[in-house]
């Protein structure tokens, strides 16, 4: 699944909502639970591990898309 | 249906898997969740929104303060479930024994070192959720968790299965009778051997088996009958090896059992006969077989509703059928009910105030011949004694065999005797059981009259029936005739 439609599952929006700039902010269901349940199932999704830091440093939806796309990277090689 | 959720970490995902799950099953329900950490406020503040709310059962998740919560929660007679603790380094062990003990009817203990170890210990918890959000489950966890937990929710409406019917060829063993040998010892029967595993264990708690195969009845049984196989034929409540229509046979079957369409599952590997039985029968719950055989074995052990706590009776349920069979040739050999029944030498023993569990048990499952279908939990039944009421029940035997405790009534003594339970299993009925039941109690009384109440519902017209030849109608209460003018036809 596409990552912007796993998180506007969870979130309960429509999925052309989500932006780079999109963060719980400017996105009301998006609260520290909904945070981690994206995290949970992205990582299940595309078989891939955040550390902690990683998702204690995770701002909008701009920086988990640059966070998915460097693990994907690291997995291929 | 109301569910309610207490924990002192996060679980806020669990409601949401939960009510998913009982949709899926056609379960009216509605969730609370409480407030994270106040579980213990939550219970005892009157006013709390867990109290207002009024759940029909709770769903605990605290790993402390255990024991001093479930004695408030058995004091308020909250129905609940609590999980034991995580017991991996094994500090845990007599904490979780005195645990253990101090379920009864009402509370109930999930254990999940067990549910850990089938989905595993890195798999129930996710580290790095624990340390950012103190979720003490992961999310995997909580949505396995939530599967688990429908036994209970099955169990207190009443959901349970009494019955699962299976097909033979493909189902229980590899290959098609008539179309080569059947070699149940073979490698690529292993799984299917294991399957039968699955449902022996099923039988032994009181689960019926029956068989519902399309072949040829002298083929298909020497096979039933080889001695590699793991169920015998004596597992097998019923039997139908035929050519017939397996709607019809299914039908059959729940006549034959004594038992709804809605207490049956059916396990068929054709989906072509599994989308029959869903689309003419739709009580019956027909089982969803995965396409690799090697997966049917835990295809079964994921489905909940079935029997995990036994009783005597349970034990001995299948012989008690096939001793039914036995009766039922012998019926035919009389030309009327009265001296079949004579010829059966039948013996009623009766005991009182002890077999709490087997009692409440009737009270929850006896539909047909029941006075006032009230279901009553074993804590129910001692607070009757309690409260100075005579539980009466019945033990049947006849030349065939032993019925156990198949009859109970519930009766408040004073100037007059009150009945506010009458209820016998529907396996002793037709055989004028509930007649000498009743005159024992009116011997008891020593004369007292005695009134009983009726709530009618769609299920207990044997009851009904028997309540007009038996009581007549007074000021909209109901009063037991003289034994001389009773109709015993």
């Amino acid at each position: 699944m596409e990552l912007k439609k796993i998180i506007a599952n969870i979130l309960k929006v429509d999925a052309s909502k989500i932006t780079r700039n999109s963060s719980p902010d400017n996105l009301e269901s998006w609260d520290s639970f909904n945070g981690l349940m994206m995290i949970s199932e992205i990582e299940k999704e595309f078989n891939i591990t955040f550390t902690t830091k990683e998702v204690m440093d995770i701002k909008n939806f701009g920086d988990i898309e640059k966070l998915v796309n460097k693990k994907i990277h690291e997995n291929r090689n | 249906m109301k569910v309610a959720f207490l924990s002192n970490f996060t679980i806020n995902s669990l409601p949401d898997e939960f009510e998913k799950l009982c949709r899926s099953f056609s379960i009216p329900i509605e969730t609370y969740l409480g407030p994270y950490n106040q579980v213990f406020q939550e219970i005892i503040n009157e006013s709390s929104r867990f109290n207002k709310f009024k759940p029909d059962i709770t769903f605990l998740l605290a790993d402390e303060g255990l024991p001093e919560i479930l004695d408030v929660l058995k004091k308020k007679r909250i129905k609940a479930v609590a999980n034991n603790l995580l017991d991996i380094d094994g500090n845990h062990k007599e904490f979780n024994l005195a645990l253990s003990k101090m379920g009864n009817s009402e509370i109930n203990i999930f254990d999940i070192n067990k549910f850990c170890l089938k989905i595993g210990y890195n798999t129930l918890i996710d580290k790095k959720m624990y340390y950012l959000a103190d979720m003490k489950i992961s999310f995997y966890g909580l949505k396995e968790l939530a599967k688990e937990y429908m036994y209970y929710i099955f169990k207190f409406c009443n959901l349970m299965k009494k019955c699962i019917i299976l097909d033979l060829d493909n189902t229980l063993w590899k290959g098609i009778v008539g179309e080569g040998k059947i070699k149940i010892n073979e490698k690529e029967n292993r799984p299917f051997l294991d399957f039968q595993r699955e449902l022996l264990s099923l039988n032994k708690k009181g689960v019926l088996l029956a068989i519902n195969s399309n072949n040829n009845f002298e083929d298909s049984i020497k096979v039933v009958e080889k001695k590699e196989m793991i169920l015998k034929k004596d597992n097998f409540a019923s039997i139908k090896i035929n050519w017939d229509n397996k709607v019809e046979n299914i039908k059959e079957i729940a006549k034959e059992l004594n038992i709804g369409l809605d207490s049956l599952v059916f396990i068929d590997d054709s989906k072509t006969n599994q989308e029959m039985a869903r689309s003419f029968l739709p009580e019956v719950y027909v089982v969803d077989l995965p396409e690799d055989h090697v997966l049917y074995s835990n295809c079964l052990r994921d489905l909940k509703f079935f029997n995990k706590e036994l009783t005597k009776e349970d034990l001995t349920k299948t012989k008690m059928y096939l001793e039914e069979n036995k009766r039922k040739e012998f019926r035919l050999l009389y030309k009327d009910l009265d001296s079949f029944i004579k010829g059966l030498n039948i013996k009623v023993t009766f005991g009182e105030n002890n077999e709490l569990l087997r009692i409440a048990q009737l009270t929850q499952k006896t539909n047909q011949f029941n006075f006032t279908t009230k279901r009553y939990t074993e804590d129910d039944i001692k607070n009757f004694i309690n409260n100075g009421y005579l539980v009466k029940y019945i033990n049947v035997k006849d030349k065939f065999g032993d019925y156990g405790i198949t009859g109970v009534m519930i009766i408040k003594r004073g100037k007059i005797w009150e009945v506010d339970t009458f209820l016998l299993s529907c396996r002793i009925l037709g055989k004028k059981i509930e007649y000498s039941f009743l005159k024992e109690i009116a011997k008891e009384s020593g004369g007292k009259k005695i009134y009983a109440d009726f709530i009618k519902t769609q299920k207990n017209k044997p009851a009904e029936d028997f309540l007009n030849k038996v009581f007549e109608k007074r000021d909209n209460r109901y009063i037991l005739k003289d034994t001389g003018d009773w109709d015993t036809k």
